[in-house]
């Protein structure tokens, strides 16, 4: 048995607790009424000093998460897969390069590039791209079980199961062909894939 | 057997303090051992310190409004008359408090962050939490051993408190160091995911993209704290002027030129992957200078008047964390040199990587000056000290040259201290001001990697002829005897027409592709593109702010002695004084002038300025300085000393041109940061 860690029970959806506010503001009316109902005035201190017991609250009930924390074992999940150095670098050069093309997209249309280094700067920039694209697949392949592994939980998470790289078959039993084809080079890309891996090119939306 | 709220609050901080340590235990092993339970227990811990400072917090307010003057901190910073609103921001108005209010903030922001990271990067988050817990239990460690905010009176508990400074009964005092304690202790998330990137060698832009925001919203509450505090010196302490250079204003200002080069230099990384190394440092800087600027606040290293007093234990203490932070940090950062190295070069000084790359030098001269500058009387006695310890003919000699060059060597405060003063700062600070200006025009012209020569001329053309054309009208205008003055009117005029000239050119591109109206197209380009229009809208409030800035070289001062009925002459005006007012109310005394502004034999407004003395501190009056506004120029009337037998009243009259212009591009710049902050979209993931 695996218990959600303290402070996700709200992701699990089995549990639909109170929200922590309403349960302090509920603390705090409770207590307000108590100093009143003890003789206490209707004043700024009586308000503070119930605000100084629902803070009391707080604390000792995060506390208790603490050590609640301690006693149930945690989901592997939490401590998340580490990235990895190689494949984190390649991934935000990525990212990197889509934001350069675009900002440069966008500086040519407002002339602040002439047409000549636009054009050189663009094709040095998709030639980087595809590179990245290459090296972060190599970079894949050097793990095929965590490469299975993975495919298998996305599938499972959406239903659908993995037959070969391109195929999966849906949960009624039909099969499906999933990625992208390039237009120019007919080439086979990932179903998120903005550009070709072969050529380059940006594929169509 | 009944508890006091003062044994309550110490073992709250005590508490607070253990759980401090566990926090950074439990992350540490946790992320060593790769123990997932441990993990999860330091970011409960992480959370749980918040809930205790917050509990520590309610104690002293709830001692506050019940005026439990058994608490020294109470008794000091309190009293029975006081307006419920000043005894509960009398929290902070003191320095045990303050550094309560720190540690709240401190881990309020700590969970926040964690929390809105925890699944985004789960390999940095235990070095996250281990870093900001130990942080938290430094202050803590403060609060506990050398400033207790709950220490109580151990004989005899007075009957009522000494009440708070009359200078911090006012609204801007009530918000501006808030807001500045939010800049300080927010740049402390940036630095621990910094530490943390570095720790675990996951140091790709992606850590830097979270924060990013962070050092936005740090940089918002310094700017906002920073203007709020100028406006305070401007309408309370009576000398015309809004910035003095004092010692804490400048330990504001030191991470603001640091999270500042920061915000431009970490595009540059996310754009081409350089700059890493320098990116980090500046991280750790900033986070650095806010504790030399709580250093520099509350040890008494420094004198000002914003300052807490002396403290040498606190000096040393500080001291010894700044130097574990260098140590630590920096150590780290060498360690991890070999993954920080640089993807990409610099192509072209006709680019925008090198507008930047300048703007942070800039930025980087005007902290290392301002610091430099600051510290130089503490570092002037030290040596002193030393020479004459050790080295007498040396101090005797140094002594000698002071006295015959004391501008080179800075002036002698009524202390006996030596100080430097406005004039040295503004020297240096106003062309390197002017250069960050021409970098602001600069910067956006230019494309990132490089820019051809034919493309500078077309981009550039129109920033230059209109701010040639600002010169010349300034030079008609306002007369040509200051050329700083002219210098910045040209500069705000070229850095206008880029921001103009780039708002109109992506609004014509758009209308190119869609049929958008202009408003539209406008509306819609500024939200596609926050950061860059965002920042574009930032820009525009820097050169309003300058635009201000450039009045003061046309300033008018003087100082007279009116008797009722006796009227001189301030720029065009005639300031006529028409009588004396003594009233009293049941916080102070005042003595009230009636000065009317005339133009033209038109009576424009009647001032009031004034001069209060409070009961409780008698020996300390107040100036109450009051203001005819215009988009042009304020006139600006503050009442120096009053006879009231005689009649005679010593005013300070000024003619400050332009400097509304101050607020309004604060509002400005506000208003663009706001967008910036905007920015980043929900990242879809593929299922």
């Amino acid at each position: 048995m695996t218990a959600a860690p303290p402070g996700k029970e709200k992701d699990d959806g089995k549990r639909a607790s109170r929200p922590p506010w309403l349960t302090l503001v509920v603390v705090f009316a409770g207590l307000f009424g108590v100093l009143v109902a003890m003789g206490g005035e209707l004043d700024a201190p009586t308000v503070a000093l119930s605000l100084c017991g629902v803070a009391l609250v707080f604390a000792i009930w995060r506390l208790f998460t603490v050590a609640r924390a301690l006693s149930v074992p945690a989901p592997h999940e939490f401590m998340g897969t580490a990235t990895g150095g190689e494949k984190a670098r390649l991934s935000d050069e990525f990212g990197r390069l889509l934001r350069a093309i675009k900002e440069l997209e966008f500086d040519h249309e407002l002339g602040k590039i002439s047409d000549a280094d636009f054009e050189g700067l663009e094709a040095r920039y998709r030639q980087r791209a595809v590179e990245v694209m290459r090296a972060l697949e190599d970079v894949e392949s050097l793990h095929p079980s965590l490469k299975k592994m993975l495919e298998a939980r996305d599938a499972e998470r959406s239903g659908y199961v993995t037959i070969h790289d391109d195929e999966v078959t849906k949960p009624d039993g039909g099969l499906v062909t999933v990625g992208r084809v390039c237009g120019a080079c007919q080439g086979k890309n990932d179903v998120d894939a903005k550009f070709c891996k072969h050529c380059g090119k940006e594929l169509a939306a | 057997m009944s508890v006091t709220i003062s044994e309550l609050g110490s073992a709250s901080i005590l508490l607070l303090f253990i759980l401090s340590f566990a926090t950074v235990g439990m992350s540490t092993l946790g992320a060593v051992y790769r123990a997932p339970r441990l993990v999860e227990a330091g970011v409960q811990a992480c959370y749980a310190s918040f809930a205790m400072a917050a509990f520590a917090a309610s104690l002293i307010i709830y001692a506050f409004l019940s005026g439990d003057y058994s608490i020294q901190y109470v008794q000091h910073t309190s009293d029975a008359s006081m307006p419920l609103f000043y005894k509960i921001t009398a929290f902070w108005g003191g320095l045990d408090g303050s550094l309560l209010f720190w540690v709240l903030l401190h881990t309020l922001f700590a969970s926040l962050a964690v929390r809105a990271n925890r699944d985004r990067h789960p390999a940095l988050i235990p070095h996250v939490v281990a870093v900001l817990g130990f942080i938290t239990a430094f202050f803590t460690g403060i609060l506990l051993f050398v400033k207790d905010p709950f220490a109580p009176f151990l004989l005899d508990v007075p009957g009522e408190g000494r009440g708070l400074n009359p200078l911090l009964q006012n609204l801007y005092m009530i918000i501006h160091p808030p807001s500045l304690y939010l800049g300080y202790v927010s740049l402390a998330v940036p630095y621990a995911f910094g530490m943390a990137a570095l720790i675990s060698g996951e140091v790709d832009a992606s850590w830097q993209r979270s924060v990013r925001r962070w050092v936005l919203f740090s940089w918002m509450f310094l700017t906002f704290g920073l203007i709020l505090g100028g406006l305070w010196a401007y309408e309370e302490l009576g000398w015309g002027g809004y910035w003095a250079w004092d010692p804490v204003e400048n330990a504001g200002l030191l991470p603001w030129f640091t999270a500042t080069a920061f915000l431009h230099s970490v595009m540059i990384q996310e754009r081409r992957g350089m700059m890493k190394v320098w990116n980090l440092s500046l991280i750790i800087i900033s986070f650095l200078l806010t504790i030399v600027g709580t250093y520099m606040t509350r040890s008494g290293v420094v004198q000002s008047v914003h300052a807490f007093g002396e403290d040498p234990v606190l000096a040393w203490t500080f001291g010894a964390f700044m130097l574990a932070i260098v140590v630590v940090s920096f150590g780290l950062l060498f360690w991890r040199m070999p993954r920080l190295r640089s993807e990409n070069e610099l192509e072209s000084v006709l680019s925008r990587e090198f507008a930047f790359l300048v703007n942070n030098w800039l930025f980087v001269v005007c902290a290392v000056f301002v610091l430099g500058a600051t510290m130089y009387p503490t570092i002037w006695e030290w040596v002193s000290e030393l020479l004459r310890d050790h080295f007498p003919g040396a101090y005797e000699a140094l002594h000698a040259k002071a006295i015959a060059d004391p501008d080179a060597w800075g002036w002698l405060d009524p202390e006996g201290r030596r100080v430097i003063g406005p004039p040295f700062f503004n020297r240096y600070m106003r062309p390197i001001g002017l250069a960050l200006l021409l970098l602001t025009g600069v910067g956006p012209l230019v494309a990132w990697r490089k820019t051809s020569e034919k493309q500078l001329v077309r981009q550039f053309a129109g920033p230059l002829a209109f701010g040639a054309g600002s010169t010349g009208a300034a030079a008609l205008l306002a007369g040509a005897e200051s050329v700083w003055g002219l210098a910045c009117f040209g500069l705000c005029g070229f850095t206008l027409w880029t921001i103009i000239q780039e708002f109109y050119r992506g609004v014509a591109a758009r209308r190119r592709n869609r049929k958008e109206r202009v408003l539209d197209a406008l509306i819609r380009l500024t939200l596609r593109a926050r950061r860059r229009y965002g920042g574009y809208i930032v820009h525009l409030g820097v050169v309003l702010m300058f635009f201000g800035w450039a009045g003061n070289a046309y300033k008018v001062e003087r100082k007279v002695t009116l008797k009722p009925g006796q009227e001189t002459h301030l720029g065009g005006y005639q300031i006529r004084h028409d009588g004396l007012r003594a009233t009293e109310d049941w916080q102070k005394e005042m003595i009230t002038a009636d000065i009317a502004v005339v133009r033209d034999g038109e009576v424009l407004e009647v001032l009031q300025p004034a001069r209060w003395w409070y009961y409780q501190l008698p020996e300390q009056p107040t100036t109450e300085v009051s203001r005819y506004m215009t988009p042009l120029e304020d006139v600006y009337v503050s009442v120096q000393t009053v006879d009231m037998t005689t009649g005679w009243t010593q005013l300070s009259l000024y003619i400050n041109p332009l400097v509304n212009w101050i607020w309004v591009g604060f509002i400005v710049m506000l208003m663009g940061s706001l967008i910036c902050v905007g920015t980043r979209r929900e990242e879809k993931k593929p299922r």
